[in-house]
């Protein structure tokens, strides 16, 4: 007990650790660091299980669970509904994709009732510049008559527990998705308008009016982007942060790569720590192995679904 | 290639204006004007005017071409909101987009602003303090937030808000032929590949050449657009690098003679 006289660091020893984690948050993550060990036993450079589950919603014309990390419930949820629009006159053979993030009070201690969470419209811009520009999805592919009807794809995410890496996991659940997306059987009536052909009397219609679209029910998808954050802290590089580790150390830094490991976004948004150029190359290096671990568990819920 | 349109000498603050708002902490503003292309050479002009002077003043036509933002400094004012630790100043950022409302475009530019501008600032300095930053879009010709953290800054530094080093920031993009751009148009935005917005520290060094793992090398901010090889990312950096630092001298130089016209600050 005598020997106590520098502070925390020896203080350490002698409180219990629940105390000590939250009485010098820090404190507590570097002496982990220093082992090279992160307080869920993961290693610096590990990211979390991650699980995917397609098909979580019955009405939507595509949908998915991603989890990350091992809590009990799925992190993210994403589901596409489809609707029939009149394209833009700019674009006459397009379609149009609309995504929205949204982050109700049951995910996070921090998102109160009634107040919006400020991440959510950040995370919702990332996302769709990130889906629209890494050219996942051939919006020729949505077109149903050049200039008179194309596909509306409505694609929300819900955040159902946030720990951290937000993005990452939104957009593994918005790329599932889109994998599980079956485009909805319409034909042409008889007044020139798009009809949607459900299931039950899709036989009797088939005769009168031909589906303009019985070919075409999955998207081609290509050059999927897969998503990591990394957190810099000192000379440490730390992937897939929880939340806690978020709020503790505040440089982040988002990497997204596609399935050939072109690079479609590095943002970092400010923060106390600089990126080196040698920095970049390491958490890159990172991405693209989670890229290939991302891919596995997307081509094998992909797989498990087929089977079912 | 236009040429600074304006002398400057003409538009820096009058004395009168001068006073009231170089009062310490007061609200300042700061515009500042943007006219570089054409690879890999940079020209620009900056300015310092009121924005009423602005406004009344017909010779001042918003040059199209140009990007302008007005960018406003409040504070420190007392407290913090929620959520915010009250043991640190916080940064507001408030975007005013040139029309319409604020959606989700402006948000992200606030977050990625407020972020980049709370690693400069000495945030120990006024605990439990609010310090708002309102950034007007005056016109939008491509590259736009890094012309905000730009004028950002010379407004923190207007405002006499103690900052651990200045922040420059460039905006790179790469053409489909594989030609790197600095400071892209609105219509070479949408045509290019890919671009990225760059943020550096800019401290007193950066003036000097410098080798080594010096505080330059690393990056405050970088937000991207469009896809590119990772190997392009990089160059994009080694090519905004030197042009940040002469940005950077740049900004020092106005800054310097602003401070040096100025009555209240020429102690």
């Amino acid at each position: 007990m005598g020997g106590s006289t520098n502070g925390a660091t020896d203080l350490s020893s002698e409180m219990e650790v629940d105390a000590f984690r939250r009485l010098f948050p820090l404190r507590f993550h570097e002496r982990h660091l220093l082992e090279s060990v992160r307080p869920d036993a993961r290693s610096l450079g590990k990211a979390r299980e991650t699980s995917l589950a397609l098909g979580a919603v019955a009405s939507a014309d595509g949908s998915a669970l991603a989890k990350i990390g091992c809590t009990v419930n799925p992190t993210m949820l994403a589901a596409i509904k489809m609707e029939v629009m009149t394209p833009a006159k700019e674009t006459p053979d397009e379609g149009c994709v609309a995504i929205d993030f949204h982050m109700p009070p049951i995910c996070s201690p921090i998102v109160r009732p009634g107040r919006p969470a400020e991440a959510a419209p950040v995370v919702s811009k990332q996302l769709s510049d990130t889906i629209i520009s890494s050219g996942m999805i051939d919006l020729k592919e949505l077109s149903l008559v050049s200039g008179k009807a194309a596909w509306m794809v409505y694609l929300d995410i819900y955040c159902l527990d946030a720990d951290g890496a937000l993005f990452d996991a939104a957009l593994l659940a918005a790329a599932a998705a889109f994998s599980h997306l079956q485009i909805p059987v319409v034909s042409l009536n008889d007044d020139g308008r798009i009809v949607v052909v459900s299931k039950e009397n899709g036989g009797d219609k088939k005769e009168k009016n031909k589906p303009v679209n019985e070919e075409k029910r999955k998207l081609k998808l290509k050059n999927i982007p897969f998503a990591l954050t990394c957190i810099l802290h000192k000379k440490y590089i730390l992937a897939d942060p929880t939340a806690e580790e978020e709020s503790i150390m505040e440089t982040l830094i988002t990497i997204v790569l596609d399935s050939s490991c072109q690079l479609v976004s590095l943002y970092k948004p400010g923060g106390p720590a600089l990126a080196y150029e040698s920095v970049v190359q390491d958490c890159i290096a990172l991405s693209r192995q989670r890229v290939k671990e991302l891919q596995k568990v997307l081509n094998e819920s992909i797989l498990d679904m087929e089977v079912d | 290639m236009d040429g600074p349109l304006i002398n400057e000498d003409r538009w820096l603050v009058p004395e009168a204006y001068s006073t009231v708002l170089m009062a310490p902490l007061a609200g300042l503003k700061v515009l500042l004007r943007f006219s570089l292309i054409t690879p890999p050479v940079l020209q620009f002009s900056f300015i310092i005017l009121d924005p009423l002077l602005l406004l009344s003043n017909d010779a001042f036509s918003l040059a199209s071409g140009d990007t302008k933002v007005i960018a406003a400094v409040y504070g420190p004012k007392a407290g913090t909101r929620k959520n915010e630790n009250p043991e640190k100043a916080c940064i507001e950022v408030i975007w005013k987009p040139k029309t319409g409302q604020s959606g989700k475009s402006e948000s992200e530019y606030e977050m990625v602003l407020k972020k980049t501008l709370q690693s400069i600032c000495l945030l120990n300095v006024h605990p439990n303090t609010t310090t708002s930053i309102v950034i007007q879009v005056v016109n939008d010709d491509g590259a736009l937030l890094p012309c905000a953290i730009n004028a950002a800054c010379a407004a923190l530094v207007d405002a006499g808000t103690p900052l651990k080093h200045l922040a420059v920031a460039i905006c790179c993009c790469m053409a489909e032929n594989g030609q790197i751009l600095l400071d892209p148009s609105k219509m070479e935005e949408q045509k290019v590949k890919a671009f990225v917005y760059l943020a550096f520290p800019n401290s007193m060094v950066s003036v000097l050449p410098e080798g080594g793992k010096s505080m330059e090398h690393g990056i405050l901010t970088s937000v991207t657009h469009g896809v590119m090889a990772v190997d392009d990312y990089f160059s994009c950096l080694k090519l905004g690098r030197p042009a940040a630092s002469e940005l950077s001298d740049f900004i020092r130089n106005s800054l310097k003679s602003k401070a040096g016209n100025d009555p209240s600050k020429a102690a």
